[in-house]
């Protein structure tokens, strides 16, 4: 029984943790781990820069940079966060860059950027955006329009918070700013995303 | 009932989802609801919101899952090849680092030499000194600098 207590011990030590994993492979720029994790949060990632840039294209486009960035920087990685929050940190500063190159007037926040992409007006608007139409049930298509109608900085904490389930710690990390800032933007943003779905069913 | 505690209830609710309340938040909550319809209104209208928000579903072409992973494989080998090809730069950079050390008081004393021949400031001897000695160094890394800007180009 000590005997296989001590192996169990052994092995919890000698085993490398997930991230521990992760962070080997991103130093080496392991191809194999990339193809891993592509095929473990390609689907987050996606919906994630989908709500953030409301467009298909713009989101495959900064998809297919999100990776390779990842790769790129793989040896920053450091595990203070998970993989995951890492992954949407980069993506989303990659999504302001490319908003900046667009309009080099524009801030440095997403709400600035919603003005200046004009994104906002899109989504107001009477014709279904890009977001709409991935959308297959009529639920979802409500939803993905209320959705539409927020302001991004809500649109996005709403996203992490409660699909892809992140810590406020982790959200606060990734769109760079203070927790007391992340809640009262999840605050304000269920308040009008539950506005948004009551004027949709009404 | 008075409008202090539907905003009370309504306040919790909300935090509820978004950091949490305590057990006797919780309990008081719970009791409030029990008793008050518009308050029960509100919270389910708030779990209706959240849950909403699970019934997006996207769709992720499998073609640009395969070109992304395509795009990381060839974007490895470069960086990899990248890596490779300054190796033996940078042993280079070490075997002439240590030359250097072993050398060093060979070195000194002939620009003592030549400092005494031109009459130098000896400042001046210890900067040719130094320059002698991490000149390789420098090499390599302006070599180096100018291959990464290059690739950050292409």
């Amino acid at each position: 029984m000590v005997r296989m207590d001590a192996t169990i011990l052994s092995l919890s030590i000698t085993m490398p943790t997930e991230a521990q994993e992760i962070t080997r492979g991103l130093r080496r720029r392991d191809p194999d781990l990339l193809d891993q994790l592509i095929e473990q949060y390609h689907y987050r990632l996606f919906r994630y820069l989908v709500s953030l840039t409301g467009n298909r294209d713009a989101a495959e486009d900064l998809f297919q940079e999100t990776w390779i960035r990842v790769l790129e920087r793989g040896h920053q990685y450091n595990q203070k966060w998970k993989f995951g929050t890492w992954l949407f940190t980069i993506a989303r500063n990659l999504f302001l860059d490319a908003m900046r190159r667009k309009n080099p007037a524009a801030g440095s926040n997403v709400e600035e950027l919603d003005e200046a992409s004009g994104f906002a007006d899109t989504a107001t608007s009477d014709a279904p955006s890009p977001f709409d139409l991935q959308s297959q049930r009529e639920d979802s298509d409500r939803v993905v329009r209320a959705l539409d109608r927020l302001s991004s900085s809500y649109r996005e904490v709403l996203v992490l918070r409660f699909q892809e389930d992140l810590s406020l710690e982790e959200i606060a990390a990734v769109v760079a700013a203070p927790i007391p800032t992340v809640k009262s933007r999840l605050y304000r943003g269920m308040e009008a995303l539950k506005d948004q779905l009551q004027g949709g069913r009404a | 009932m008075t409008q202090e505690l539907h905003n009370r209830a309504q306040g919790l609710i909300a935090a509820a989802r978004v950091e949490g309340i305590s057990p006797t938040d919780r309990e008081w909550l719970d009791a409030h609801l029990q008793n008050c319809s518009s308050c029960s209104e509100y919270a389910s209208d708030t779990e209706h919101a959240i849950r909403s928000l699970h019934l997006i579903s996207v769709q992720v072409d499998p073609a640009l899952v395969a070109r992304t992973k395509r795009a990381v494989h060839i974007r490895a080998r470069q960086l990899n090849g990248q890596r490779s090809q300054l190796w033996p730069l940078w042993m280079l950079c070490a075997i002439s680092w240590v030359l250097g050390g072993i050398t060093l008081p060979l070195v000194w004393r002939g620009i003592e030499w030549v400092g005494q021949y031109v009459n130098l400031p000896s400042p001046i001897e210890i900067f040719l000194l130094v320059l002698w000695w991490a000149l390789p160094t420098l090499g390599v890394a302006a070599f180096i600098s100018s291959k990464g800007a290059k690739a950050a180009g292409e």
